[in-house]
Parts: C-alpha cells; sequence; structure tokens
C-alpha cells in the first residue's frame, strides 16, 4: 500500500512553503510537482533528489482536462511503484487544482493512503495585500467562466471575487497567452447588478518576496483594458451596505451593542 | 544558482530582506551576486527574473499551475 501526499508551494516562491510541506517533501521517495515559477522548482529539487515535474503533462492549445488527466495517471502510477509520494503544486493543492482531488480519489479507490496537506492560497494573499476581512461583508467566490456558464446567483452587497478571469471561457493551456475576448460579456453581466463606474480590482499576489503584489484599480466598465495576467483575480467590492432591522435583532435576541456600527470605509 | 537561491533566502529571512530592501546593491553584495543577477533584482520585475532563471522544466510565460474547472450536471439545449 501506497501513501500518496498532495500539498502546495503558496504564492510566493521559497517564502510560503509550510514546515510541514518541507518535511513530507524531504521524506518523499519521489516527489511530482507543477512550479509556476523556477524559484519554487529550484527549491523543491534542493530538498529531494527523486523528482519530476508535472509541467510535461502540458500541450500549447490542448484541453487542459487532457493535460489533468496525464498528471493523475502520473501520480497513481508513481504511487504504485514507491512506498511515499508527494505530489507539490502551487499554491493552495485544494482550491481550483482539479487533479489533486481526482488523484486522491482513484489513489483510495486502489488501496492507497491519501492525504492533502493546507496551504496559502491566492485569497489568502489577497486579503492581506487588500486589507479586505471576507468576514466584514460575507464573501463569494467564483471561477470566472464558471460564473458565466452557470448564471451563478450572488449578493451584490458581499464582498465577489472571481478566479482565473486571464483565461476567461477558454479551456485550453496556451504557453504564450489568452485572448481573453469574453471579456465584454463578464462585464456586460456584472453591469446588471453594479454601476458601470464601480470600482473594481484585478490582483495578482507577488510570487517574489522582493516584488509586490500587482494591484489594478478600476471602473467596471474599463475592465476590458485593464492589465489582466493568466493569474489575475478579480475583486468586486460590494455595492453598498445597508441598516439592520431592529426587529430582526429583536427576533434573533441581539441588541444595537450586540453589532458593530462602522462608518463607510473611504478609501479603496 | 546563486541567484535563485538568494530570491528564495529574501522570502525566509526577514533580516536579509529588510537589509535588501534598505540597501539592495550591499544586500546583494554580500550575497556575491554578479552584476546581471544585481541589475535584474534591482528592477524588481517578477516576469524577468523567471525568465533569467527559467529552464526548459519549469514555467513557460504563462501560468503553469493548474486550474478549476466547469462543472455541471449536464446540458440542456436551449428551448
Amino acid at each position: 500500500m501506497g501513501h500518496l501526499i498532495i500539498a502546495g508551494s503558496g504564492i510566493k516562491a521559497g517564502a510560503h512553503m509550510t514546515l510541514e510541506t518541507k518535511s513530507w517533501i524531504e521524506s518523499a521517495d519521489v516527489v511530482l510537482y507543477l512550479a509556476a515559477e523556477p524559484v519554487t522548482e529550484h527549491q523543491i529539487r534542493s530538498l529531494n533528489q527523486n523528482t519530476k515535474s508535472l509541467f510535461e503533462c502540458y500541450r500549447d492549445r490542448e484541453n487542459r482536462f487532457t493535460a489533468y488527466r496525464r498528471m493523475i495517471d502520473a501520480a497513481l502510477q508513481a504511487v504504485e511503484e514507491y512506498p511515499l509520494v508527494c505530489v507539490v503544486f502551487y499554491g493552495h493543492p485544494g482550491v481550483f487544482v482539479y487533479p489533486s482531488f481526482r488523484m486522491m480519489q482513484e489513489a483510495r479507490r486502489r488501496g492507497h493512503l491519501a492525504r492533502m496537506l493546507p496551504a496559502i492560497s491566492a485569497d489568502s494573499c489577497l486579503y492581506a495585500d487588500l486589507e479586505i476581512d471576507p468576514a466584514r461583508d460575507g464573501c463569494q467566490s467564483f471561477e470566472a467562466t464558471d460564473f458565466l456558464v452557470h448564471d451563478r446567483q450572488f449578493d451584490s452587497r458581499s464582498l465577489l471575487i472571481l478566479w482565473q478571469i486571464g483565461m476567461l471561457c477558454d479551456a485550453s493551456f496556451r504557453a504564450s497567452s489568452y485572448a481573453n475576448e469574453k471579456m465584454a460579456i463578464l462585464v456586460d453581466m456584472l453591469c446588471r447588478f453594479y454601476p458601470k463606474n464601480h470600482r473594481v480590482i484585478v490582483y495578482e499576489g507577488a510570487q517574489f518576496a522582493l516584488c509586490e503584489p500587482k494591484i489594478h484599480y478600476c471602473e467596471l466598465r474599463n475592465l476590458t483594458v485593464a492589465p489582466i495576467s493568466p493569474g489575475s483575480t478579480l475583486v468586486v467590492l460590494p455595492a453598498r451596505r445597508e441598516s439592520v432591522k431592529a426587529s430582526r435583532l429583536k427576533e434573533l435576541g441581539l441588541t444595537r451593542e450586540d453589532i458593530m456600527i462602522e462608518p463607510e470605509l473611504r478609501s479603496l | 544558482m546563486a541567484l535563485t537561491d538568494f530570491v528564495i533566502r529574501l522570502g525566509t529571512d526577514a533580516a536579509l530582506l529588510r537589509h535588501f530592501n534598505n540597501n539592495p546593491d550591499a544586500a546583494m553584495e554580500d550575497a556575491g551576486l554578479s552584476d546581471d543577477e544585481r541589475r535584474i533584482l534591482r528592477d524588481r520585475d517578477g516576469r524577468e527574473i523567471i525568465d533569467v532563471i527559467s529552464t526548459p522544466r519549469s514555467a513557460g510565460p504563462t501560468m503553469a499551475g493548474v486550474t478549476g474547472v466547469i462543472t455541471a450536471i449536464g446540458v440542456d439545449d436551449d428551448r
């Protein structure tokens, strides 16, 4: 029986890899990894002598599902051959990482042990860099294409995070860049719920400790010309805040003193 | 490899990062980086750092991380 560990390297190279993850990488008989940049790749290879990159699973312009199937098969083959296999993904291995869950499911079905380790994801960085507490107004998070495909219902009074806007409506892997031709459709959809001049943020966490995160503020109507990369995330601030009803507080057994009344933040 | 190790150390050694932020040239000289390496880090351009350090096995110009996928319980024809 093999043991499959699914881990994440975090967003900021070198800085975000947890001690727990480092220890599993060092202990593993083989490490499969998908790094978003070469510094993390170097770090992983310095921790274990037997490593293999999963980047080779990608083919330019091919549907990403096919590459993910190759990654799953590579992990399953490794866990049949080695007692302890560690697979390392960029960011958090369970946040917007389709193959990681399938690797664990299929490994367990074959009688192996499988476990995922937590890691730092892009939204962890986003809350810190943009100084947004997701608890303040609530937070809704969707994959951007999924948001359009399913016409997702959401509350514009809460924070809205749309992931992967840099590869909107494109299921293929692109070695160069993504066209983002469908951004206007996303803007039109959001304009049904927000004013056209509503401020939005295009965000990308810093990949290196010496670099700053990329934070671009713009009006919603100008999103089609905003600088968007494959790693960009769209943050839509709440449209408005509303007073709470005294009758609802009473019904819930709460008083005015139980809630914190704070003025609107104007800095964003 | 000195450049890569230095970038990793900047992420794990707060004293070194502070030294770099206060006096990048001194920090890079202490680390023994070449003139070219110092120029790259002085710009603090993540894309340039990736391009310089990249090997054929690592990420290309686009993000190589895996992504979420779109799932649905089915696709109905429009009526």
